[in-house]
């Protein structure tokens, strides 16, 4: 069941030159190092410093280290979405669409599959920091699962969004550059307040032992977590953002072969 | 044909009537020893069951609510029993229970599943109240006159027969005193003379008086007790010796009194041949002998009576205010679980390992990350090293790099005193308890002594505590359903009563003293030593079974600073090899049992102090769930 879609992407031509791509450019290397570091530094300053048990408040480092992954990975997967990866940055979709003849739906698979790698490098590398962090605190096994299936759903329908609107708003970079930044703010900042049941900081607390305060949602007579409802509703984003990007694609191949026909018939003319 | 089918009709419609419409069970609970009770301390309940129906198999229950909403600590506990009933049978059951306050009723029920057969509810409003309760074993009521002699201390006087006394010496908890007068002890069950003799040994005053029927005096269970040997009767033209002590006229009229001769004790009224009124220690109690039959004229009416009660009891005028700030729950921050709670006893790994292993992480990342910039074709080999370093630091992250105390569900400390009462064969042991919840759970406790008293409990902590604790008392004690949050703390203090596992005896000599150490015990006694006129002689470890006997020569040995507080040094003779988050169990231990006294304050008394490395309150909970513990042992010498 797992093997097929791997051996699709495997065979996507485009997943394959992205890959290539991924392994040779150094900019992912520096990246992930600062990356880690930041990590690594987190970790230290809220390492225990002593062997107390400190009865008023709860552990930290946990929560202090998955939310900096959280937010570091939120921001790097929309921009870096919004980003074009492969090719040079003056090759538009259509381009591409001209140069690589693939079907929409199979392209955009390819893309994202490539360019969800560095995701998965960056979650990878996380890993062993967050083990450390979860020992110290008190954190079972069960909650660092669950914790890191929130950062890499979370950040994986971030760098969903950040695709579609690279295929949407390729041409205009000022809006691009907005938008992912008043769209990161609300992910991570201004959802906290407006609808915390979307923020994935607070999704992450909610899933270790600090208190509950997500709440729950009881949906057709089954009760949710918080933390459920988030992972839920960023698949939703992440799915309706596929769509929306799958859409434009589309809506790109189509008029692009409209032009070329228009264009070949007034050659004939 | 038809006669069958209806048998089966009848015998189906019989199968289909659930349990509790056939069985038939009244029940009668009483409240205190013939409702008297005393509020803060353990009361008896009595429950009489009489099923008049179908065979029962079901559950006891006593109810009762404890702590206040103001300090946050109220809850209720469930002390239960499993009951079997016959059709016909008529059964008591005596419970001990805490009752500290009159405001919510103690809630009786029977059960059967999830069934209530019956329920009873004892509003404490219409029980009777006292600040002392003494047990009268007499064939009269010339008791009475008691509750009239302490002013400051409202007291109550019960007559039960012998029948009737506590099984468990957790039902003594609310008394003050046994008087026996005319009464044989004899009658006793085992149960209940080990339950007189453990309440004596914790501190119960036993009072003989003389009597007509003197020979009661000698019968075995009583003679092992008195400070006397009871000879017989003598008249006696007055009682001078009782005149001269109290300073009130005694009318010098003719009168019999218990002839006796002094064999262990204090005389404080009379000689040693002819004692009139003796006490002897026993443990922490006391055993009163007086020759006089209280109940006789003109004893009866003598005016100083009131005193000589008064001298009897050694009753408290004063308030005590431990047990006011306990129940304010101003003592709670000072419990030694919470002391405890303010040493490092977890062991997280250091800063210097975690900067290790993040220097390494990120150094073979750095180091694979360059290789790949120099050698572009063999990217993929690298990028391979990338997640092998993953997979191995992951993996190593798992293993050995944790704190265990908070990689389990719960952690759980037993520090537990141990006090040898000195001539009887009991220990008394206080133990506190914490039970630390991580990651939140329902939690068990079982004891290891089946008699344990639950003091006081109160919770701590981020998460919140559940407040419905259930004590089993069949067989062994156990409390059960300790609800925590995850980060809540729960502690307890319990008392219990043991057969003391070591045997101290000690003979002052000339120089100094000869000891005698003797382990009865399944576990050795490490860093045992004595503390004599302010210098400290260690004996060293008593392995089970063993004997140490040594001579201890004060002049001879260097004391220890004068100055220095008496904890501080025993923790720093402590066993060396012990574990160095153990030494935190005992430094509070040491700290809570001899507070801030001085090395020369302490020792007036001579005293043996020594240790049990296991828990001795609490069995291992489960394999999930070790209990950290330690218990001192202390001995009093009596020279």
């Amino acid at each position: 069941m797992v093997w097929i879609p791997c051996r699709r992407a495997w065979r996507n031509p485009i997943f394959h030159g992205g890959l290539t791509a991924f392994a040779q450019q150094p900019m992912y290397r520096s990246y992930s190092l600062n990356y880690i570091a930041a990590l690594a530094t987190v970790l230290l300053i809220t390492w225990p410093k002593e062997g107390f048990v400190n009865l008023r408040d709860l552990p930290f480092t946990y929560n202090a280290l998955g939310g900096t992954t959280l937010i570091i990975l939120a921001y790097l997967n929309v921009s870096q979405g919004a980003t074009r990866f492969l090719g040079s940055r003056y090759l538009s979709l259509h381009d591409w669409l001209v140069l690589a003849p693939v079907p929409a739906g199979r392209f955009l698979r390819g893309y994202v599959a490539a360019s969800c790698l560095e995701l998965l490098l960056f979650w990878g590398l996380s890993f062993p920091l967050l083990i450390l962090a979860a020992h110290v605190s008190g954190e079972p096994l069960l909650h660092l699962g669950i914790g890191m299936l929130i950062i890499l759903v979370c950040a994986g329908s971030y760098r969903l969004v950040g695709i579609t609107l690279l295929t949407c708003f390729e041409r205009d970079e000022f809006l691009l550059y907005i938008l992912v930044r008043l769209l990161y703010i609300f992910f991570i900042l201004g959802s906290g307040f407006v609808a915390p049941m979307y923020n994935p900081v607070l999704a992450f607390a909610d899933a270790s032992l600090w208190p509950h305060r997500l709440g729950s949602v009881t949906l057709l007579g089954l009760t949710l977590r918080g933390w459920v409802v988030t992972v839920v509703l960023h698949l939703l984003l992440g799915g309706g953002s596929f769509i929306i990007a799958l859409a434009r694609v589309h809506w790109v191949q189509r008029r692009g072969a409209a032009r070329e026909t228009r264009e070949e018939d007034r050659g004939h003319g | 044909m038809y006669r069958l089918s209806l048998w089966c009709i009848l015998a189906l419609v019989l199968g289909c009537v659930p349990g509790s419409a056939v069985a038939q069970v009244t029940m009668e609970a009483r409240l205190g020893l013939q409702g008297a009770l005393r509020l803060g301390k353990w009361n008896v309940v009595t429950v009489q069951v009489h099923n008049t129906g179908g065979a029962v198999m079901g559950t006891l229950g006593v109810r009762t609510w404890l702590g206040s909403e103001a300090r946050g600590d109220f809850h209720t506990t469930a002390f239960t029993r499993p009951v079997e009933l016959p059709p016909g049978a008529r059964k008591r059951f005596t419970f001990a229970v805490p009752i500290s306050g009159i405001a919510d009723p103690v809630e009786v029920t029977l059960r059967t599943g999830e069934t209530v057969l019956a329920q009873q509810r004892l509003d404490l409003h219409e029980a009777l109240h006292a600040e002392q309760v003494i047990v009268g074993l007499t064939q009269d009521v010339s008791l009475d006159f008691l509750a009239t002699v302490f002013t400051k201390t409202h007291t109550r006087v019960v007559y039960l027969p012998p029948s009737d006394l506590p099984q468990h010496w957790s039902g003594y908890d609310s008394v003050s005193a046994v008087v026996v007068k005319g009464v044989s002890l004899q009658a006793l069950s085992t149960e209940q003379n080990t339950a007189l003799h453990a309440w004596l040994a914790n501190g119960g005053t036993l009072i003989a008086a003389g009597d007509s029927q003197y020979t009661l005096l000698t019968e075995p269970r009583l003679r092992t007790l008195l400070p006397v040997e009871v000879l017989g009767l003598q008249q006696v033209e007055g009682l001078p010796a009782f005149v001269a002590r109290y300073e009130v006229p005694f009318p010098e009229t003719p009168m019999v009194v218990v002839r006796a001769r002094l064999t262990h004790g204090q005389v404080l009224v009379g000689t040693s041949e002819a004692p009139l009124l003796v006490q002897r220690r026993f443990g922490k109690g006391r055993i009163v002998f007086l020759a006089v039959d209280y109940a006789m004229q003109p004893f009866s009416s003598w005016q100083g009576r009131g005193a000589l009660w008064n001298d009897i009891l050694q009753t408290p005028e004063n308030v005590d205010f431990a047990r006011l700030f306990a129940e304010l729950g101003m003592l709670d921050e000072t419990h030694p679980i919470m002391k405890l709670f303010g040493r490092p006893v977890l062991a997280f790994p250091s800063h210097l390992i975690i900067a290790g292993y993040v220097f390494l992480y990120c150094g073979l990342l750095a180091g694979l990350f360059w290789r790949m910039s120099k050698h572009q074709a063999r990217c993929w080999r690298y990028w391979g090293g990338v997640v092998a370093v993953i997979v191995v630091f992951t993996l190593y992250a798992l293993s050995p790099l944790l704190e265990r105390g908070l990689n389990q569900p719960a952690l759980i400390f037993d520090v537990t005193t141990m006090e040898l009462l000195a001539e009887t064969d009991y220990a008394h042991l206080q133990g506190h308890l914490g039970v630390f919840s991580v990651r939140g759970g329902q939690f068990d406790l079982a004891f290891q002594q089946p008699e344990t008293i639950l003091r006081h409990t109160f919770t701590r902590g981020v998460g919140k505590a559940g407040k419905d604790l259930e004590a089993s008392i069949a067989g062994r004690f156990a409390i059960h359903n300790i609800a925590l949050e995850p980060w809540a703390l729960r502690v307890f203090s319990t008392e219990s009563m043991a057969t003391t596992p070591v045997q101290v005896s000690v003979q002052p000599h000339a120089a100094g003293l000869t000891i005698q150490v003797q382990n009865r015990g399944a576990l050795p006694l490490q860093g045992a030593m004595v503390v004599y006129q302010g210098k400290i002689f260690a004996l060293g470890a008593v392995a089970p079974g063993e004997a140490v006997v040594d001579d201890l020569y004060p002049t001879l040995h260097n004391a220890e600073s004068a100055q220095e507080m008496t904890w501080r040094v025993l923790l720093k003779r402590r066993p060396a090899e012990t574990d160095t988050r153990l030494a935190y169990l005992q430094e509070v231990l040491l700290q809570q049992y001899f507070g801030d006294k001085r090395l020369a304050e302490a020792s007036e008394t001579p005293f043996l102090a020594g240790w049990l490395l296991a828990p001795a309150t609490l069995l291992t909970p489960a394999p999930a769930w070790p209990a950290q513990g330690v218990t001192l042992v202390v001995s009093r010498l009596t020279l």
